[in-house]
């Protein structure tokens, strides 16, 4: 089961981006249709897209009883983060609906469930999740978002910047082993 | 409003035709009976009651009316393999077309009236096949005939008979089709009828007293009318195409994976032109000739899309077909629904507990109750006698036909969601005709029940009920409902997914069904699940399509791709690159809502909107899938474009790192591998490019100019020209500090200016290093490599001029990420200003490429304007100046070898000057840098050795002004082509890799100018040699100091001879203790000297340093200008330690030179370390080179076996008592009113200017006073002649140089013995304080006594000392002043002790 987080600036340019393989069990799927979909891609054309993106290893490497082993399918990498953009539009609209920092998980495409976090100076933490773990997003949510303002307070970080910090990423990889 | 329902929600009619009928239109040249009567609906102003008995008007009833025969073939096919079926006619259908399409979709795409705005015609093309579906299914009743038309005409040879067969022949339907249904007769009579009017009005009679009043007379002339007056009819809906009767086989086909299907063989395609019949202002597409559906009758006779009918027939068809819906089958649905109304209402009459209840009890669903009403039989549940007389005398009761059995196969077994939504329900069949007959109160009621029941209806709820976010919800449930089957999506549901989504498209109006209410896009999305079937592939396109009006320009982006991902998996090339083309588009567009974002937030980084790249695998995701799918259809030149656009690579400085930002902190990714996608992209580039370049000549000739490479490999700003003998190595800077030394040097010699170096030479070749950085993750090849070079004069578009040979380089190849230096020759036959412009080289030797070698100016900041834009200066090209070879010299060391010395060592060097240029060198100087120890060997400065001062005394500038150029005289000029061999000496004065760069000034003449040439050399220097010297007071009356000098020999092999230690000091004389000293020191072997040290008289030259420096100190320290004086000169004392046969003189020019330089280069650095806020240049003015008390020592040591030699200058160490000289400067100056500076920063740099001043080694102060006690003595002494009385003597010692010290020594008795010592407490008798006063440098002693009663060791330890230090007294009038005071008692470590021995205990 795998996590993919972007941090998105206001321009939607993403600063930061990981993918964390989680270990703990698929919980039961809400719906129905996630579970009997098949992935989106499942041939020819996706071996290019694996190739590109050298998904399916990572798949395999970090997956180990994740089930049934979809090879490409659905974690392409620029199909990944298509969907995340493709999510933007969805939580720009909840962002003008309701004044809440955490947006819960605002859109689904496939398998996918999108959680979104906006902080007060319009950066977008996008998650894209399988499962639906609403609490345990939120917490690692808010520990981003605590990083994200420490990392701000460098003078020279701005709202363009890609955080490139070791740190911040050991970090944001340890918050996601807690709660993800 | 009523909402307007779909065409296929309209009631099917079946018309069972005549043989005889069929011959009559057949001749008549007109389609057959359904098609003619299609025509004629839809019909306007019908009215319809409720069950309320409310009129419900409506402006336009549909009919679909079909032939009988066909939908009971039809109706047999499994349904499994006919909605396979379907999906890849749709899919060949749309194939077929989709490049035409695209092209009048793409080609209007820009005009004002934009027919594609709202629609796409590919989605067209679904959505009327999927409505021309006419045939009954399980799952709903929509197609299960509503109304059965027997047709007659009277050419028949017995109509009645006729109509009697055919009234008797019950239709050919599965048990599952509904028998509700109304049977009428028609018969037609032509005008040429055998049979007389008369009796085609009593045939009408005898069947409407046979069959009921369901009969009517439809008279018509059927005369020849020209084809120009028929009336043309539109196209007919596309059907999908019948099976052969081969291919109808009652054993099912097995499930055809989607992929394989569209490779068999398919059923006859139908070309029909693709018009949509209900949608006025269809765009006029070229209509293709349509195509028959099913074979001809009669293949000789063409089918019309016209109906030549008079417009008497055209009337009296119209009066039937008006009469028909409003006599007949509109009561009659109104009746069947009143009916129907009184069971459902009845049953939910009961309450809802006992029915829950007994489902529980039971299980018995909820359809079986309506069935077994006592009012429907169980055969049929619309078979009332009184609806239709004929159905219950017919009414079928077991269809044992094969054919019939054949289709319950599949779903029967397969699917169990199929049998739970199950066969048409009497309820279900109420809804549907409440909804036809517009009684929508009615219909949602039942719809509602049915859904609560799982049979349906959340299809058709979102059509008829007002928007609210619950559709979205029906929607979803209807689709889920078809999903339960696990594994594969099976045919029908993705069929029935996809009527579904047509349904809604078409009944829910659009501006609803993309809001944010009901967000129908989703829906459609839904429906597409992931089936990868062409139809459902354009739902989703449809999806996208709907996204984009709506404004979600990124999700639609995202459909796009799955739509286009899905189509070219399906081989619809042309519509897959259009939604590629429309992801890219959506993608790249920003979106709107940025406007909401401050101007401010681009202008703060100084961002350009327009740079914005987003996520960055998503762009070269979607073009290479453009410029893969655009090579397979043969546009090779936008493929490459695509692939070109590809190879973008990344540079140190961009922000994105190559594989993800998160995923590299390291630059590699977490899993370890690094996306191959340049490999791929690089290796798709190559491919196509050579096969442009090979098989499209002409379009490789026109495109050419316009690929433009996007990565840049030149890295313009490291890249540098370089001139023969140029130093490569040797740093920019330094070659100008030492130009500017020069002009320094010259200017009050002269006004001769130093003529800019750095020019090339006719006929002589220089070098452009171009550096090559490969930006991509895989290796690169080019070819060609060369540059173009131009007169700084002529336009850019000239070519090269014919005079210049620029060199081409072939194959080089760069490594991944490799940056690598590439020399290009040039060669200029004449003197001229040129320009680099531009690098050209052939990529992968494919593709000629040409970058630019300019290097942007800087940013203006002059006006508002420039300062406000960004404005930049001209760009920056590399210039060159050929000159004459007028004055020229060429330079560089005879032996080139990588230089490796010792520290310490002199190396001799040779230098070859040869004179390259046409004209003679008439002067010559050479310029070091600043500290560089390099001596010419010239006869005059050999010569200049001879000394007036003694062999011991060694006079100083003391100052460290940087030395002159050497000026090399030269016996007569160098003639052109002529050498000259110069000799120098280098002293590797310092450790570690150093350049040694030489500046070699000359003219021909006096007068002239002067030219320069480099010279360079780089040196490696190692220690081996390691010398550490310390000192302490001596205890000796005679020696002031002793002074050690650890000797080590740090090598691993080899052994050093040290011939000579020399000390050098203004104050200072030193000679050696022992009469050991080292000569050979072995590898890894240390010894050890030691100097006793005297003080030298020479006090006034210490003073009238000090004062200089105290002076010059007081300029800085009060900001007053410096005086640009040296300091006064001073004499060095000379002693030579260990004098071997052949001993250096420190009066031996090239000796005193480098022992000056050496230490000018390590004061130097001193006065930079310790006053960095003093300006460099004023240090000669201000620090002497020598501190009075200094004391340098110079060791010469010989390698033998290397023949190495060379001498090492250790300087730093001071010996003497200092008073902190500067104490008043410092205090006068802290105490001065200086004008406070408004700036912080100034103020700080000022007090640590002082504090510098403060802390140096010309300030430092201690106790001049050394103590010594007279320790080990032993005394022997008969104690029975009385107490032992011992003399100890206290030697005081003024360590000072400069000032009288006056000391109070008072010895303490104490009774308290030191236990730890087991010392007695020595007991002084006599005069217990002694005071005295010493001269500088002058020692005394102090004699006391102790007295002892008994025997043992008495410690020396309980006395204290009080010492002052005297300013000089210039008047003896004048009371003494301490300048410092200090008071000591012995320290901790102090130990010395007096023995007494009683000698009567012995």
């Amino acid at each position: 089961m795998s996590h993919h987080l972007f941090l998105l600036s206001p321009s939607d340019t993403p600063l930061y981006e990981l993918t964390h393989f989680s270990s703990r069990p698929v919980q039961n799927v809400s719906s129905p249709l996630a579970s009997n979909l098949p992935s989106w891609s499942t041939s020819a054309f996706a071996g290019t897209l694996t190739a590109l993106s050298g998904a399916s290893s990572a798949n395999q490497q970090y997956n180990p009883q994740g089930g049934s082993a979809r090879i490409g399918g659905g974690k392409d990498r620029h199909v990944i983060q298509m969907v995340a953009n493709a999510s933007l539009d969805v939580i720009e609209d909840v962002m003008r609906k309701e004044n809440l920092m955490y947006l819960k998980s605002v859109d689904k495409f496939n398998e996918w469930t999108v959680s979104a976090f906006v902080t007060p100076g319009n950066m977008k933490f996008v998650l894209l999740h399988e499962a639906r773990n609403d609490e345990g997003i939120k917490s690692f949510f808010m520990d981003v978002w605590e990083l994200y303002v420490k990392t701000m307070l460098n003078p020279f970080h701005t709202a363009h910047t890609p955080i490139r910090s070791a740190i911040f990423d050991a970090r944001v990889r340890a918050s996601a082993k807690k709660y993800l | 409003m009523a909402p307007s329902l779909p065409f296929s929600l309209s009631p099917h009619i079946c018309v069972h035709s005549s043989p005889d009928l069929l011959d009559l239109l057949d001749h008549a040249s007109l389609p057959p009976l359904p098609r003619i009567l299609q025509a004629f609906v839809p019909l306007s102003q019908v009215t319809t009651r409720t069950t309320t008995l409310t009129s419900v008007p409506h402006a336009s009833f549909a009919l679909r009316f079909s032939d009988l025969t066909e939908v009971e073939s039809s109706v047999h096919e499994d349904e499994e393999q006919r909605a396979g079926r379907t999906l890849d006619w749709i899919g060949s259908r749309i194939a077929t077309q989709s490049a035409r399409w695209v092209e009048a979709v793409e080609s209007s795409s820009t005009r004002p009236d934009d027919p594609w705005r709202n629609r796409t015609p590919w989605w067209d093309e679904v959505k009327r096949c999927i409505q021309g579906d006419n045939v009954p299914n399980r799952v709903e009743g929509w197609n299960h005939p509503v109304s059965i038309i027997c047709a007659v005409s009277t050419l028949a040879a017995n109509p009645l008979q006729a109509l009697q067969e055919m009234h008797a022949r019950p239709p050919d339907f599965p048990p599952w089709v509904d028998s509700t249904h109304l049977r009428y007769s028609l018969i037609v009579h032509p005008s040429n009828s055998p049979l007389s009017d008369s009796i085609a009005e009593s045939l009408v009679n005898a069947v409407k007293k046979q069959y009921g009043l369901h009969t009517y007379l439809l008279s018509i002339s059927l005369a020849e009318i020209p084809l120009q007056q028929a009336r043309p009819i539109a196209s007919p809906v596309p059907c999908l195409p019948s099976l052969t009767t081969m291919e109808l086989s009652p054993i099912p086909t097995p499930h055809i994976p989607a992929g394989i299907a569209t490779m068999l063989p398919r059923p006859t395609t139908p070309k029909t032109a693709t018009l949509t019949p209900n949608v006025p202002g269809t765009p006029n597409l070229p209509v293709q000739p349509n195509t028959p559906q099913k074979p001809p009758p009669s293949p000789g006779i063409p089918r019309t899309d016209a109906l030549a009918l008079s417009d008497n027939d055209i009337q009296q068809i119209s009066r039937f077909v008006r009469e028909f819906v409003v006599m007949s089958v509109v009561p009659w649905m109104e009746k069947c629904v009143m009916e129907w109304n009184e069971s459902y209402s009845s049953s939910r009459r009961l309450p809802s507990r006992l029915f829950s209840s007994t489902r529980r009890l039971f299980g018995t669903g909820y359809s079986s109750a309506p069935s077994s009403s006592p009012s429907t039989p169980p055969t049929g549940h619309g078979s009332n006698p009184s609806v239709s007389s004929v159905t219950s005398r017919f009414a079928h009761g077991v269809n044992n036909s094969v054919s019939s059995l054949a289709s319950i196969t599949s779903i029967g077994s397969g699917s169990t969601a199929a049998a739970t939504i199950g066969t048409v329900s009497q309820q279900r069949r109420l809804a549907e005709f409440a909804t036809v007959l517009g009684d929508y109160k009615l219909a949602i009621t039942v719809w509602e029940t049915l859904r609560k029941d799982s049979k349906g209806g959340s299809d058709i709820l979102p059509l008829l009920v007002a928007p609210s976010p619950a559709l979205a919800l029906h929607a979803s449930n209807s689709i889920n409902a078809l999903h339960t089957v696990a594994a594969e999506l099976p045919a029908w549901a993705q069929l029935r997914a996809l009527v579904y989504a047509v349904r809604w498209d078409i009944g829910i109006d659009p501006r609803e069904l993309i809001g944010n209410v009901l967000e129908g896009d989703r829906w459609l999305v839904q429906a597409s699940g992931a089936a990868e079937e062409p139809p459902t592939a354009l739902l989703l396109g449809h999806a996208a399509f709907l996204s984009s009006k709506k404004g979600a320009r990124r999700r639609s982006a995202l459909w796009y791709l799955h739509a286009a991902d899905r189509l070219e998996k399906a081989g619809i090339k042309p519509i897959a690159l259009y939604f590629f083309r429309q992801a890219h588009r959506m993608y790249k567009t920003p979106a709107t809502r940025w406007n909401e974002l401050s101007p401010s937030f681009w202008e703060s980084e100084g961002k350009d909107p327009a740079d914005w790249r987003g996520f960055e695998a998503v762009l070269p995701g979607i073009e290479h899938e453009l410029g893969r799918l655009l090579y397979t259809t043969n546009d090779t030149v936008n493929a490459v474009r695509y692939f070109l656009g590809l190879l973008r690579g990344t540079s140190v400085s961009e922000p994105t790192p190559p594989s993800g930002l998160g995923l590299t902190p390291n630059s590699t990714s977490m899993d370890g591998t690094v996306p191959p996608t340049d490999r791929v992209y690089l290796e798709d580039f190559r491919v196509a490019l050579r096969h442009f370049r090979t098989n499209e000549g002409a379009q490789w000739e026109a495109a050419k100019e316009s690929l433009q490479l996007n990565i840049k490999l030149c890295q313009v700003k490291e890249s540098r020209l370089r001139l023969p003998g140029d130093a490569v190595i040797g740093e920019l800077d330094s070659w100008k500090r030492l130009e500017e030394s020069w002009q320094e040097f010259w200017r009050p010699r002269g006004p001769e200016r130093l003529e800019q170096g750095g020019k090339a030479a006719v006929n002589e070749p220089f070098w452009f290093d171009l550096v090559l950085r490969n930006p991509l993750n895989v290796e690169i090849s080019m070819s060609r490599l060369s540059l173009i070079v131009r007169e700084a004069t002529t336009s850019d578009d000239e070519a090269g001029p014919d005079f210049l040979e620029v060199e081409t380089l072939d194959d080089i190849t760069l490594g991944v990420k490799e940056t690598r230096t590439i020399p290009i020759s040039i060669k200029c036959s004449k003197p001229a200003s040129l320009v680099v412009v531009d690098a050209t080289y052939e990529f992968l030797s494919l593709l000629q490429v040409k970058e630019s070698l300019a290097i942007r100016g800087r940013r203006l900041h002059d006006t508002p304007q420039q300062r406000q834009n960004k404005v930049y200066a001209p760009d920056i090209l590399t210039k060159i100046e050929v000159e004459d070879a007028g004055l020229r010299l060429q330079a560089h060391f005879v032996d080139d070898r990588h230089l490796m010395l010792i520290h310490g060592e002199r190396k001799h060097m040779n230098v070859t000057l040869l004179n390259t240029g046409n004209r003679p060198i008439g002067e010559l100087w050479l310029l070091t840098g600043p500290y560089d120890a390099v001596w010419v060997n010239t006869e005059t400065s050999c010569s200049s050795s001879g000394s007036e001062d003694s062999v011991n005394i060694l006079r100083s500038t003391n100052s460290f002004a940087s030395s002159e150029p050497f000026h090399i005289p030269l016996d007569e000029e160098i003639a052109p082509q002529s050498s000259l061999q110069l000799s120098m000496i280098m002293h590797a004065a310092h450790i570690l890799e150093h350049d040694l760069s030489l500046l070699l000034v000359f003219r021909d003449s006096a007068g002239q100018a002067f030219h320069s040439a480099r010279l360079t050399r780089h040196y490696e220097v190692k220690q081996t040699l390691q010398v550490s010297t310390s000192y302490e007071p001596s205890q000796s009356a005679t020696k002031s100091y002793l002074v050690n000098i650890d000797l080590e020999n740090t090598a691993s092999t080899g052994e050093i001879y040290v011939s000579q230690i020399m000390t050098l000091s203004p104050s200072w004389s030193c000679e050696p203790i022992s009469q050991y000293l080292p000569e050979k020191l072995s590898p890894r072997q240390l010894s050890r000297v030691m100097l006793a040290a005297h003080p030298l008289s020479r006090a006034g030259e210490a003073q009238e340093v000090r004062r200089f420096l105290e002076s010059q100190l007081r300029s800085i320290l009060q900001g007053t200008p410096v005086e640009p004086i040296s300091p006064p000169v001073i004499n060095l004392e000379c002693n030579h330690i260990y004098q071997s046969s052949d001993s250096f003189s420190p009066n031996d020019p090239v000796t005193r030179h480098f022992i000056h330089t050496g230490r000018c280069s390590s004061a130097a650095r001193a006065a930079a370390l310790a006053h960095p806020h003093i300006p460099a240049h004023h240090y000669p003015h201000i620090f002497p080179l020598y501190e009075p008390s200094a004391i340098d020592f110079v060791f010469f040591w010989e390698i033998p076996s290397q023949s190495r030699s060379g001498h090492l200058l250790v300087t730093g160490l001071s010996l003497g008592a200092s008073h902190a000289p500067l104490r008043e400067l410092v205090e006068e100056t802290e105490n001065a009113k200086a004008a406070r500076s408004m700036y912080a920063e100034t103020q700080r740099e000022r007090s640590e200017v002082l504090e510098a001043v403060r802390n140096s080694e010309w300030n430092t102060e201690s106790d001049p006073l050394v103590m010594t006690v007279e320790d080990g003595l032993i005394v022997e002494h008969d104690f029975k002649q009385g107490p032992c009385s011992v003399p100890v003597r206290f030697t005081m010692r003024n360590q000072s140089l400069t000032h009288n010290v006056h000391y109070t020594l008072r010895l303490l008795n104490s009774d308290t013995s030191r236990s730890e010592q087991l010392l007695h407490a020595p007991q002084y008798v006599g005069r217990l304080t002694h005071k005295g006063e010493l001269q500088p440098s002058q020692s005394a002693v102090v004699s006391a006594k102790l007295s002892a009663r008994t025997s043992g060791g008495y410690g020396l330890d309980s006395w204290k000392v009080v010492i002052d230090v005297l300013e000089p007294q210039k008047d003896n009038s004048q009371p003494r002043v301490v300048r410092q005071r200090y008071e000591r008692t012995p320290q901790a470590g102090n130990n010395a002790s007096v023995t007494i021995v009683d000698k009567s205990s012995t």
